[in-house]
Order: structure tokens, then C-alpha cells, then sequence
């Protein structure tokens, strides 16, 4: 029985689905390595120093003061909505509860240049006051760092609204009439009690939000206001030093690490009780005046100056080009969209699978390790990743053409860096998370017991996950998809380091329209981008009623 | 013949603790072997280790003759042809009735799956269930499809965890019987666990009775009831009283009097068992009997249960059929029948 106990003993720690599941987090790693690697490994090179004793200044002031104001603006527009959403009973309050997350569905950079548009000299806030007045309107400049501030906290504020409802909504009525028998105002109540309770969920959120600040390139390039992303691609694109490219990356991560751990520190050990979920829901209160003109417009402004005017404002130039944009090669544009969104989407969602059924068949603290490290690619910022890809897969591909050139042969070409490769590797490393939360709640409501009794019918492992576990979590894999393939087709900065020469994606042709001073022809893409966007709210916003 | 066969199983999570400790047991083909405990005992770990869900540090587990669990080696559940019942069912709640009892039915051709499902749900007493989800059964109902779904690949070993622990009152005591009988009609052997005794007397012919890790005793339900082996088995037949005894002069001494030794255990002391239906209280005080006085008297309807002090700071629980009424700080006379006392050789509580 040597041999037998031998494998039996293996099968303990490993299986075909374990093995798989960590070859697959070693490879998503890769960019990881290379940072670290190249980070400490490869000495300064001129254009660091040049960016180190000039600019990096810049790129660290702006970078945080673009965290600290878009923070305390999406703070103030996320929880004072989600607030009135949650007590107060105002015109249109159901409507509000889930329209006030659609501003999520524009992608900061769409957003920006859409106001930029709008604030133009020949836009239509310029016109309307000529109009209107008969003289010309004082230029308002918003293409500076205040501008880029306010717009992209209009977009990414529902993270924080989202979660603050939840919490607020789920407190127990009794604990705020807790506090009003012992005295408290109503605001003293929200901010004594409401606002406590909820703040691990509502910084969790705000950390979201400042993930996604860090990752922006487009915004605030095209607001030109220079950020550790614009160095990142300045050092990269113009000039042309991977040196200079990493260290910058990695000095983001540091960042990006200090604003985590921040955020775990935060949340601490203790566990905050809600109290009851079933218990009575708040009794909303009846506001009237000045009051119910305040209530309502904390959740009116949001949603008409980060959904409503940006959309109605590209619905509009999208009409007066669509002659124009809708050729061969714009569908060419969506072909390459989609079928790039939906091939990573795939990837991602099947990777998701393979990594949480080795924790669900194993069953040790190892492969639940591997499961949390594998999504961590979503608070790595797209600009960083496609650095870490880029300099790896050039060299190999280097290697390859050496080989070819020393054999005498026709050289292949950038076989791995210069392909789609490249780009659907970065997105799995960077949307995994996307696809496995959903996957890894879904599995978690699916009692182990399940896989115990098929076993016990005698189904094996692979038998076990496609008859039982896969059916259950079908509906949770599916929306991990969408949300995944949506996320890519919003995607910016990565997309533009790694996607071949001559080819672009919606986001890549609208952000290169808008940059070539052709912001009306970008419309179209950018409609589209923003239109699809929708679909993920509308999933989320299910599943939450669905929790509630 | 021995079905089931575990010998010197061992199985620790944690270093210091064994959660079962060098156990050993038999069951014969066609039995019905129930392993009783408290929560925390052992019996589910055990039963999981019978499964192949839990590997053995040390033990071998043998499944009609075959070893299926040695030092080290452990088949895999899939491969131990072991049905089961899972404590809250487990039933796939995405596949029908029938479905659910088809799952374990492999390398047959559909017609006898399709024959078998009707046969094994005729069995449990669902003819007609097939196309039912199981979200739309009863608790009693789902229990018997588990009960189908295990029994349908014609396993030589069934295991029940826990089978009535979902179910309330009634229903309980109709399904113990349903279940004994479906499983000796399907010619099976059955292994389950429970913490209720009354779960194992109605069902099992053989009882194991754990705790911490261990197997106390192992018996037929006569067995272990009139012979229990210490003041924790006896416990699982109902509240017992615990009484430190000194025989003396052929007499149990109690603070107030005594009762005859007639088993003649010899002078020393003793730790007993009474029952509380087995105490007797007498109209008039004779002479072989000893006072207690009455602390809290509960009225049950069918009877009353007394708490009374017997002197020396000890407390005795009665059950007392009599019609008069109790009152607390009554003097009432007790005596018991010594040959329904239980008598521990090992004074251990």
C-alpha cells in the first residue's frame, strides 16, 4: 500500500485543481515581481534623476491633494445623499435610492473632457449667457486641479454612497429613537450615532474612491495637472526610460499601500453591531421648507451634475456627429471592444472558479490564502500593472527575435508584448477581484455539506463542481462576468500602454478624439461606454435589494 | 458478519485534545448502531471518519472487509460506496426529487435508474414526489428523500448524522419508526449518531454511548439501562439522582435513617444513582425510611415534581403521582425499592 498512501498523502495537501489554482497565482503575480524586482534591482537612470529633481515634486503634491479633496468631496456628496435616501422622505426619494449611483457609470475621463466641452469658449454654458445677457460670459476656467477635483469626485461619489446607505439603512430604527428619547436633535443623532456606526463601511468606500483617483490618467491629463500616472506614462511613452517608469511605480505603491493599511487599521478588530436587520426599518421624517429644499437637493445635485448633465451633453454631440461616426471602422472599434472585453471576462471569471474551487475542495488556510492574494490586482493602478507586464514580455519577446536573427531567420515579431496578449493578461491581473467576489459569496452560501453528500454518492471532484456547485453559483458567475467585461470596457490607462500598434477600443479612440481637440466625434464611443456601464448598477443595485 | 469494523481510531484537531480517542467498534450486518453522546463528544468526528470526509492520525477502518482507512492511507469518500443522511438533509436544491435520488445511481443504464428512483421513493413512502423541488417538501418529507438518496445505490453501510435533530415532537416519533423500518426493509446496516437517547432506544438494536473522544459503553438498550456502567450513561435515560453513600451494617445510611443493602455491596462508601420516579413517598413514617423536607414543589398535572433536602445539605428530585399536594417546608417520608438503585464501583460523577 506504499504507493497508495504515498498519493493519498499528496491528494491531502494537492490536487489537479490545487496545482492549477496556484500555477495561476504564480502568474498573475508576475507584474508584482517584476516592481519589486526591478524596483530595488536596477540602478537610476538619467531620466529618474531628471524626474526626481524636477517634477516628482509635483507628482507627489498633486497626487495627494487630488486624494484629500476628491476624498472629502465624494464624503460630503456620498453620505450627505445617502442620508436623505435613508431618513428623510422627499419627492422621489425610490427613484433617487438608485439613480444616485448611475454617476458610477462614467469613466472619470469621459466625464472630464464632457465638462471641459462644456466650459469651452464655444461651449454651451458660453453661449447660453451670451444668449440670455447679450454679453460675453466671464471665461471660467475649470482645466486646473480644482476642476479635476470636483468632476471626478461627481463620478466616483456613489462608492461611497452606496455603502453609507446601506449601512444607515440597515441600523436598527431603535437605535436612532434611542437617541432621540435621550435628547439628541435628529443631526445630533446622525452625527453621535448614524455616523459612527457606519464609518468602517463609509471609509472602506472612500477607499474605493481613492483607488480609483490613484489609477486615473485621463482626467487629469487632459485637465493637465500632473499626477504619479501622467509620470508614469511621461517616463515610459516620451522618455522612454523603464527605469524611471518603475520607480515611479513603485513609489505609488508605497502610497497606495500606507492608504490601505490605513483603511485596515480603521476598520480594526471590533466588530460594530448594526443591530437588528429585521427589526423596524427608521420612520422617516416629513420635511418641509427651506429644510426639504436642502434634503432634496443633497440628492438632486449629485445625480444632474455627474449623471444628467454630462449624458444630456454627449447625447447631444453624439446626434450632431453620428453621420459621420457610424463607419466600417467603427465597428471594426466595437468588434475589437468587445470581443477583447468578452475573451478577459471569460478568463477571469474562469480563473475566479478554479481558485475558489481548490479552497472549497481543499479546505486549509494555504489555499484560502491563495484566494485573497490572487484578487489583490485590483488595488494596483492599470498605468502600474501594464509597466510590470510590458518590461517582462519585451524581454522574452527580445530573447525570441535574438534567437530567430542569431539562427538567421525571419524574425516573429513581438509575439507577446506586442499582441493581445499582453492587454488580456493585464486585465485578468487587474479585474480578478471583480469576478471573485460575487463567485466566492455565492460558493459561501452553498453549504460544504453539499460536496460532502455528492461525494458520499460517489461523484469526484470535477463531477462535484459541475453538477452541484457550478449550477448554484451560475447566477454569481454570471454577473461577475458582466461586471468584469464592463470594467474593461471602461478601462483607460492600461489599454494604452499595452494594446497593439493601430488598434484601439472604444476607450482608447474616445480618449484619443477628445485629446486630438475632436471631443464631439468622441461622443459616440463615449455614449456607448457610458450606456453599458449602466448594466453593472443595475445588477448591483439588485443585489443589494436582494441583501437588504 | 462485521460490516463495519474500526479498530484504535484516533483523530486529534488540536494537539492536546483528542476528539477521538482509540476507539473501537463492530457492527454486524443488518444492525442498526446508534452512537450517542453529548455535543462535542466525538460521535459526528467519528461518523465523518467512517465517511472518508475526516482522515484518522491512527485506527484502521475496515467497510464489509475492505480497509479503507489505514495509518496514513484513506480512500476517498467518493470511493467508499458509504451512503449518507445529513443532518440538515443536504439535498441539491437545483435538482428535483428525483434527480437528487438518481445522483449516486452511475454506470447503469437509464431505464434501471429510472426504475430504482420510483422503487427507493416508493420505499420511504413519496410514490410521485419526482418532479417536487425540494424547497416545496416538509421537513419530515425531505428527510425521506435524503433517507432515498442514500439507500438508492444499494450501499452496504448507511450513516445518519444527527437524523431527527431537525424535527419537533410529533413528527419525531413517527419518522424514528418509518426510518427503522425503511432501512431494515432495504436490507442495509445502519450507523447514526445522536444526541437524543430516546432517538437510539426507539431505533438502534446496539448502542455506543461517547464521551470526550471515548466509548463508555456499548450495549443493547436493555443493557445500558438497567446496567449502566456510571452516572453519565444512566443521565441519558433521564434525571437521575446522585446520592455519596456509606453502607454500614448492611444498611444504605442516610442522615435520616436507612435502607436495607439487599445486593450486600459491603461496608464503604458508594456513590448511587436513584431515579426520580423510583423514589416513594410513604403516607406514614415507618421504620425504614428516611425524612426529607420539601423545598420547592411543581405541579406537572400527571405529577409533581419535588425538590426535597434529605439532610446534610443533599437534594433529591421526586416525582410524586400521589394526589395530595405538596407544599414547601413539608416533612415528608422517602424510601426506595434498593434493587432500582444503580451502584457505581468508581465514584466518578
Amino acid at each position: 500500500m506504499g504507493k497508495e498512501r504515498l498519493q493519498n498523502y499528496i491528494g491531502k495537501y494537492l490536487s489537479g485543481w490545487g496545482l492549477t489554482a496556484i500555477l495561476l497565482v504564480v502568474i498573475i503575480g508576475l507584474p508584482v515581481y517584476t516592481l519589486v524586482y526591478e524596483f530595488f534591482a536596477s540602478p537610476p537612470d538619467d531620466a529618474w534623476l531628471h524626474i526626481r529633481d524636477t517634477v516628482l515634486t509635483d507628482y507627489i503634491l498633486n497626487s495627494l491633494g487630488l486624494v484629500i479633496t476628491t476624498g472629502l468631496l465624494s464624503l460630503v456628496l456620498g453620505v450627505s445623499s445617502a442620508w436623505v435616501v435613508s431618513v428623510c422622505e422627499i419627492p422621489f426619494r425610490k427613484y433617487f435610492e438608485w439613480l444616485l449611483i448611475l454617476p458610477l457609470a462614467i469613466p472619470t475621463y469621459i466625464a472630464a473632457y464632457t465638462y471641459a466641452g462644456i466650459f469651452d469658449y464655444t461651449g454651451p454654458v458660453q453661449y447660453l449667457f451670451e444668449r440670455l445677457f447679450g454679453v460675453e460670459f466671464m471665461y471660467f476656467d475649470i482645466m486646473n486641479f480644482w476642476g479635476v477635483s470636483v468632476i471626478i469626485a461627481l463620478v466616483l461619489y456613489p462608492y461611497v454612497y452606496v455603502v453609507a446607505r446601506s449601512s444607515f439603512m440597515n441600523q436598527s430604527a431603535s437605535l436612532l429613537e434611542a437617541a432621540r428619547v435621550l435628547g439628541s436633535s435628529s443631526s445630533r443623532a446622525f452625527f453621535r450615532i448614524a455616523l459612527p456606526i457606519g464609518r468602517p463601511a463609509i471609509i472602506a468606500g472612500l477607499s474605493l474612491v481613492l483607488m480609483e483617483v490613484l489609477n486615473d490618467y485621463g482626467a487629469v491629463k487632459y485637465f493637465g495637472v500632473n499626477t504619479f500616472t501622467t509620470g508614469i506614462f511621461r517616463a515610459w511613452f516620451s522618455l522612454g526610460s523603464a527605469g524611471a517608469a518603475i520607480n515611479l511605480s513603485g513609489l505609488l505603491m508605497i502610497f497606495i499601500v500606507i492608504l490601505l493599511t490605513a483603511e485596515r487599521l480603521q476598520r480594526g478588530k471590533k466588530r460594530i453591531d448594526e443591530g437588528a436587520r429585521t427589526g423596524r426599518r427608521i420612520k422617516r421624517y416629513k420635511l418641509s421648507g427651506w429644510k426639504l429644499f436642502a434634503a432634496f437637493s443633497a440628492c438632486f445635485v449629485p445625480l444632474l451634475f455627474g449623471f444628467i448633465i454630462p449624458v444630456i451633453q454627449l447625447l447631444f454631440w453624439s446626434l450632431s456627429t453620428i453621420r459621420d461616426v457610424f463607419t466600417t471602422d467603427f465597428f471594426v472599434l466595437m468588434l475589437n471592444s468587445f470581443g477583447l472585453a468578452l475573451m478577459a471576462a471569460f478568463l477571469a471569471v474562469l480563473f475566479a472558479l478554479i481558485i475558489l474551487y481548490a479552497v472549497r475542495i481543499h479546505r486549509m488556510k494555504f489555499y484560502s490564502l491563495l484566494a485573497k492574494v490572487a484578487p489583490l490586482g485590483y488595488s494596483i493602478p492599470g498605468a502600474v500593472i501594464a509597466i510590470g507586464i510590458m518590461i517582462p514580455l519585451l524581454t522574452f519577446d527580445k530573447q525570441i527575435i535574438d534567437f530567430f536573427e542569431s539562427a538567421g531567420r525571419e524574425t516573429p515579431g513581438l509575439i507577446l508584448s506586442g499582441t493581445l496578449f499582453a492587454v488580456t493578461f493585464a486585465y485578468v491581473v487587474r479585474f480578478l477581484m471583480v469576478a471573485i467576489s460575487p463567485i466566492d459569496a455565492a460558493f459561501k452560501k452553498v453549504g460544504i455539506e453539499l460536496d460532502d453528500a455528492a461525494k458520499s454518492l460517489g461523484a469526484n471532484s470535477s463531477k462535484t463542481l459541475w453538477k452541484i456547485n457550478f449550477p448554484l453559483v451560475k447566477s454569481a458567475a454570471l454577473s461577475g462576468f458582466i461586471l468584469v467585461f464592463v470594467d474593461i470596457l471602461k478601462e483607460l490607462p492600461l489599454t494604452l500602454i499595452l494594446k497593439p500598434f493601430n488598434f484601439h477600443t472604444l476607450s482608447t479612440k474616445a480618449y484619443q478624439l477628445a485629446s486630438d481637440e475632436m471631443v464631439v466625434e468622441s461622443a459616440t464611443p463615449a455614449l456607448i461606454i457610458v450606456l453599458i456601464g449602466i448594466i453593472p448598477i443595475i445588477i448591483l443595485n439588485r443585489l443589494m435589494s436582494n441583501n437588504a | 458478519m462485521e460490516v463495519l469494523s474500526v479498530q484504535n481510531l484516533t483523530k486529534s484537531f488540536d494537539k492536546d485534545d483528542a476528539a477521538v480517542n482509540d476507539v473501537s467498534l463492530a457492527v454486524e450486518q443488518g444492525e442498526l448502531f446508534a452512537l450517542v453522546g453529548e455535543s462535542g463528544c466525538g460521535k459526528t468526528t467519528l461518523l465523518r471518519l467512517v465517511a472518508g470526509f475526516e482522515e484518522a492520525d491512527r485506527g484502521t477502518i475496515a467497510i464489509n472487509g475492505d480497509i479503507v482507512t489505514d495509518d496514513g492511507y484513506s480512500l476517498k469518500p467518493e470511493k467508499r460506496k458509504v451512503g449518507m443522511v445529513f443532518q440538515d438533509y443536504a439535498l441539491f436544491p437545483h435538482y428535483t426529487v428525483g434527480q437528487n435520488v438518481a445522483f449516486g445511481i452511475s454506470g447503469e443504464p437509464a431505464s434501471y435508474k429510472k426504475q430504482r428512483v420510483k422503487e427507493v421513493l416508493d420505499m420511504v413512502g413519496l410514490h410521485g414526489f419526482d418532479d417536487r423541488y425540494s424547497h416545496n417538501l416538509s421537513g419530515g418529507q425531505q428527510q425521506r428523500v435524503a433517507l432515498a438518496r442514500a439507500l438508492a445505490p444499494k450501499p452496504k453501510l448507511i450513516l445518519l448524522d444527527e437524523p431527527f435533530s431537525d424535527l419537533d415532537g410529533l413528527l419525531k416519533d413517527q419518522l424514528r419508526e418509518e426510518v427503522r423500518n425503511i432501512i431494515r426493509r432495504a436490507g442495509a446496516t445502519a450507523l447514526f449518531v445522536t444526541h437524543d437517547m430516546r432517538d437510539a432506544l426507539s431505533s438502534a438494536d446496539r448502542i455506543a454511548i461517547m464521551r470526550n473522544g471515548d466509548i463508555i459503553q456499548t450495549g443493547t438498550p436493555r443493557e445500558l439501562y438497567d446496567n449502566p456502567e456510571n452516572l453519565y450513561v444512566a443521565n441519558f435515560f433521564g434525571k437521575i439522582n446522585a446520592l455519596q453513600v456509606r453502607v454500614k451494617d448492611g444498611c444504605f445510611q442516610m442522615a435520616s435513617g436507612c435502607i436495607r443493602d439487599v445486593k450486600n455491596y459491603g461496608d464503604g462508601d458508594y456513590l448511587i444513582g436513584i431515579r426520580p420516579e423510583n423514589v416513594e413517598i410513604l403516607s406514614s413514617c415507618a421504620e425504614k425510611c428516611f425524612k426529607a423536607t420539601v423545598k420547592l414543589a411543581q405541579y406537572f398535572g400527571d405529577h409533581q415534581q419535588i425538590h426535597a433536602d434529605v439532610g446534610e445539605g443533599k437534594n433529591i428530585v421526586i416525582h410524586a403521582h400521589e394526589k395530595v399536594l405538596f407544599h414547601e417546608g413539608d416533612t415528608i417520608c422517602l424510601n426506595f425499592d434498593p434493587v432500582k438503585v444503580h451502584v457505581f464501583q468508581n465514584a466518578e460523577a
